[in-house]
């Protein structure tokens, strides 16, 4: 047993220990007594004799107890509560330091819990780890032929599982209408790889796999507590539904339902899957579990390997199969911004440091009379280390317990608002956002270190702090050492205030460019969805165009604008080849189909010719109305009108061009997404080009959810067969494709007013107490005719300096820095000196402004009152 | 500033080390020692003896002995001290510097 372990048995049975020890004294004395008793000594002679012999019971029954408990704790506890109450003399510059830590460390701990939570913490599935999505060609090339043939088998001491499993929409009936719902088709081996649960019923047995036996589903506890009134008596319950809208729809007996835990795949995250169905007969399989220990390269390798052997050709550039973790494909996206604000945040608190160290700093010398005492009456440089360390101990103690608090406080308000703006939840669930044991650790152990050892640093200088504090001097300025320290310490706060400034200006330009982009259309209320029409009812264009006529009829009715389009605003539009009367032109362009009344709805103003009419339809002149940089880069110096084109309508690449379209006008360009650098675009008329599938737009200054149903019910009217997805506000849309980057800028800026405020409260710290050290000498200028004005550019002076050199450090630091959020910028480039020199200027600003402001007050002292203190 | 008190031993470690050796012949409780040590000495080493108590809590520590309740001769509850095979090398130790200690004052004040 250490000597370290005694001890601290000793400390847990220290008042046992200590009584114990006086019942031996106690039987000491008695014996002795006794003793002289029998040598006939008279009984109170005999006692005074013992006690006399023994000496002071009660001082060594003390030394005894500081053998075990010895000195060093005895005087923490006293140093600690000596700190505790010269703290509590400057109430509010200890408010300032502790409530300053005590942000910055809950700042920190969230956001990297935040991190955390989606970055390290693994999916929720068994052996997540292992887990991997395998992609059999790159993105965007057509996948060789024969996957679904691969023998697993032979793989199996690389790849453990195979799951052919897949995302599914259904079209399933519920009320009476279709509604899409979120389905997921599995594989055998899918309960073991997703980790499938079930709360009530059973799981799929071997017999439900095969192919023509009858469908049976699990259903989700959402459709479960929506669809079926959270039933108990659920399984064997029937409904209707199908995997497309070609096809009769299908009755499923429902055998189960699914376990809450029961997470899904990715997109299932958002919202959880709503219908399990086992997938008849082999798939492909794009997920495995690999085996313990086997590296994804050589699983890639043997994949690789397998398709050569079952595919009967490959592409020439074929370049193999390649695994991604599930994890990583589910936080690749949100990784750079989450790195971001992590490093963001831990430059915070490291500024947050050094603005206590400068505090601290000062505080010691401050106390300079103090010190003084304690030198004379013997204590030696180590004392004042341990007094300023006891402090420093003590302060940044309950800086972290309150961050801490604060952290559990601002986590259970935070996560959900989080998952919402990161728009995906965390892996493990909001509840995974949680402050874990090590990031507490972690972050509370290295402030507590760092305020420590910033406090002390000064006195492992060459200089030491007992030593400059012993020479007492008015009106110095502590040693030059002690002042390099101090400026280095300011210089260093101002360098990364400017970092975090520079991000946020770039992040805040970014936000007003997208905000500013003109898109070129007015969003606000229009409400969209999205129809779907089942092809047995509508085989052909002519079936479709007239479902849609009647819905439009429909809405007109009731004096409700609405339009139909392919492809909506922030999306891409599909790009076709296309060709002139001269020729096929080079590149693709955007084509988007739209129904009459589109162009009055969004306001995009017609500049020639006309828009589309109701007669532009099947069997009509073919028409197109193109944008006007397209017919300026197609017919430049002509009239575009009249002009003919063709175009695919439908995939590029695929279908044949249409036939020759008539230009019959031009508008004015629009931006599809804020980001769209191409304004070439060619309209062409929708009832000319319907589809099973249609966005609809419809003009309204009422909700979304007032309109769902009762846009539901008039398509039930019409047919009752036709789905319609839910409805959005173009607005908010719209708004979607800022919300990263917006939430990037006010994290930022939240960050960067934080330190900008470090910044003042350290520089005005440090000014204001050169300047109670000049005093007396600004005083005597001011009598020999000195102004204000040469008062004040005395300590600027300094103080600039300092500031200059931070500048120049942060400057440099945040052109390297932006680079982090290279991918949230938006027409703004990571260096951008006008970013760069307005945050510098501000910074320039406020840190003469904070030296300016103490100065004053120096410089209003009497002259009379200041010379006669001496 | 949490100085340690000065100890007022003219043989500096003396005390523990008499302690280890009487203690070495057979397990004692406080008052055993003190005792023990009176008459070996033939009542010439006196100490105050209160300041046993800090000494044995220090060799306790040290790992040198250990102290448990146990009861005396008398039919009393006392704590009784044994020494550990540590503390019987410490003693040895203990005895080869204070015989070069000795013999060191010894030839200076005979030479």
């Amino acid at each position: 047993m250490t000597m370290f372990a005694r001890r601290l048995r000793y400390w847990f049975n220290r008042s046992h220990r200590f009584d114990g020890l006086g019942e031996e004294m106690r039987l000491h004395v008695e014996e002795k007594i006794a003793e002289l008793r029998q040598q006939g000594v008279s009984e109170a002679d005999a006692e005074r004799r013992a006690h006399q012999m023994f000496g002071n019971g009660t001082r060594y029954q003390e030394e005894a107890r500081e053998v075990w408990i010895s000195g060093w704790w005895d005087t923490l506890v006293r140093e600690c509560n000596y700190g505790i109450r010269s703290l509590l003399r400057k109430p509010v510059a200890t408010a300032v330091m502790v409530s300053s830590l005590a942000i910055g460390l809950a700042v920190t701990m969230s956001i990297l819990s935040v991190a955390n939570a989606y970055l390290l913490r693994s999916m929720p599935y068994p052996a997540a780890d292992r887990l991997y999505h395998v992609m059999y060609t790159q993105p965007g090339q057509p996948e060789p032929r024969g996957i679904a043939l691969i023998d697993w088998k032979a793989m199996a001491n690389t790849v453990e599982l195979a799951d052919s499993n897949s995302e599914v929409r259904f079209y399933a009936r519920f009320d009476g209408a279709i509604q899409e719902v979120m389905g997921l088709a599995s594989s055998t081996s899918t309960a073991e790889t997703l980790g499938v649960r079930v709360a009530t019923g059973r799981y799929f047995e071997a017999s439900d796999f095969r192919p023509g036996s009858e469908p049976v589903a699990l259903i989700g506890q959402t459709l479960w507590k929506n669809q079926f009134g959270a039933d108990p008596n659920v399984v064997g319950r029937q409904f209707r539904a199908n995997l497309n809208l070609e096809g009769p729809l299908d009755t499923y007996r429902i055998v189960g339902v699914l376990s809450p835990e029961f997470r899904g795949l990715r997109d299932h995250l958002h919202s959880p899957t709503d219908i399990l169905i086992p997938r008849r007969g082999p798939g492909r399989a794009y997920m495995v579990r690999l085996r313990e220990g086997v590296p994804a390269s050589l699983a890639a390798e043997r994949i690789t390997e397998a398709v050569r052997e079952v595919a009967p050709a490959l592409p020439p550039n074929w370049k193999g199969a390649q695994l991604e973790s599930v994890h990583e494909r589910y936080v690749k996206e949100i990784r750079p911004l989450l790195t971001a604000l992590s490093i963001a945040s831990i430059l915070l608190l490291v500024l947050v440091c050094v603005n206590v160290g400068i505090l601290m700093l000062l505080r010691s010398l401050r106390r300079q009379h103090e010190v003084a005492v304690r030198l004379a009456i013997g204590a030696g440089r180590r004392e004042i280390v341990r007094m300023v360390t006891a402090e420093a101990f003590v302060l940044s103690g309950t800086a972290v317990l309150c961050g801490f608090v604060l952290t559990k406080l601002s986590l259970g308000i935070l996560a959900p608002l989080i998952e919402t703006e990161l728009g995906r939840p965390a892996p493990g669930g909001a509840i995974a956002i949680g402050l874990s044991p090590a990031t507490f650790l972690a972050v509370g152990g290295s402030t507590l270190l760092l305020t420590l050892s910033l406090s002390f640093f000064p006195m492992l200088t060459g200089q030491r702090l007992a030593e400059t504090l012993r020479r007492s001097t008015r009106g110095g300025m502590g040693t030059n050492a002690m002042a390099r320290i101090r400026s280095s310490l300011v210089a260093f706060e101002v360098a990364g205030s400017l970092m975090l400034l520079v991000g946020c200006g770039l992040m805040i330009q970014s936000v007003l460019n997208l905000v500013h982009t003109d898109l070129g259309y007015e969003t606000a209320n229009i409400l969209r969805s999205r129809l779907a029409l089942p092809a047995r009812t509508y085989p052909d264009t002519r079936a479709q165009a007239s479902f849609y006529e009647r819905l439009v009829l429909r809405l007109s009715s009731d004096s409700v604008a609405a339009v139909l389009t392919n492809y909506p605003p922030f999306y891409e539009p599909i790009r076709h080849p296309v060709e002139l009367a001269s020729g096929p032109m080079d590149g693709t362009i955007g084509v988007v189909a739209v129904s009459p009344g589109y162009f009055d709805m969004l306001h995009i103003p017609t500049l020639q010719g006309r828009v589309f009419l109701e007669d532009d339809r099947i069997g009509a002149d073919p028409v197109a109305i193109v944008s006007e940089s397209l017919a300026v880069k197609l017919w430049p110096n002509q009239n575009a009108i009249g002009q003919r084109l063709r175009t695919a309508d439908d995939t590029p690449g695929q279908s044949p061009l249409t036939s020759w379209r008539t230009v019959v006008g031009v508008v004015r360009d629009v931006r599809q997404t804020h980001k769209d650098e191409d304004l070439r675009d060619i309209y062409i008329p929708f009832f000319q080009a319907p589809g099973a599938y249609a966005p609809l737009y419809i003009q309204t200054n009422q909700p979304a959810a007032v309109w769902l149903p009762k846009l539901r019910a008039m398509i039930a009217e019409i047919d009752s067969d036709v789905l319609l997805s839910g409805l959005t506000s173009l607005t908010e849309d719209a708004d979607k494709e800022m919300k990263e980057p917006r939430f990037l800028a006010t994290m930022l800026g939240a960050f960067a007013g934080f330190a900008m405020l470090l910044v003042v409260l350290g520089i005005y710290g440090v000014t204001a107490y050169a300047a109670q050290q000049r005093e007396h000498e600004v005083t005597v200028r001011l009598a020999l005719g000195a102004t204000r004005g040469s008062i004040a550019r005395l300590f600027l002076k300094d103080s600039g300096a300092t500031l200059m050199v931070g500048i120049v450090i942060g400057l440099t630091a945040a052109a390297a820095g932006s680079r982090l959020i290279v991918n949230q910028l938006h027409g703004v480039q990571p260096f951008d000196p006008l970013t760069q020199g307005v945050a510098a200027a501000a910074l320039v600003g406020i840190g003469l402004l904070a030296t300016w402001w103490p100065t004053r007050r120096v410089s209003n002292s009497s002259p009379v009152a200041v010379l006669k203190q001496d | 500033m949490g100085r340690k008190p000065q100890k007022n031993d003219s043989l500096p470690g003396s005390l523990d080390m008499l302690i280890l050796k009487v203690l070495s012949r057979s397990p004692l409780h406080g008052y055993g020692i003190v005792q023990s040590i009176r008459t070996s000495s033939e009542e010439e080493l006196i100490v105050e003896e209160g300041s046993l108590y800090p000494a044995l809590q220090r060799l306790e520590l040290n790992g040198w002995i250990d102290g448990e309740w146990g009861v005396t001769e008398s039919n009393r509850r006392a704590r009784i001290y044994t020494i550990t095979a540590v503390g019987r090398k410490q003693l040895t130790r203990e005895r080869q510097r204070y015989r070069q200690l000795t013999l060191a004052i010894a030839r200076v004040m005979e030479g």
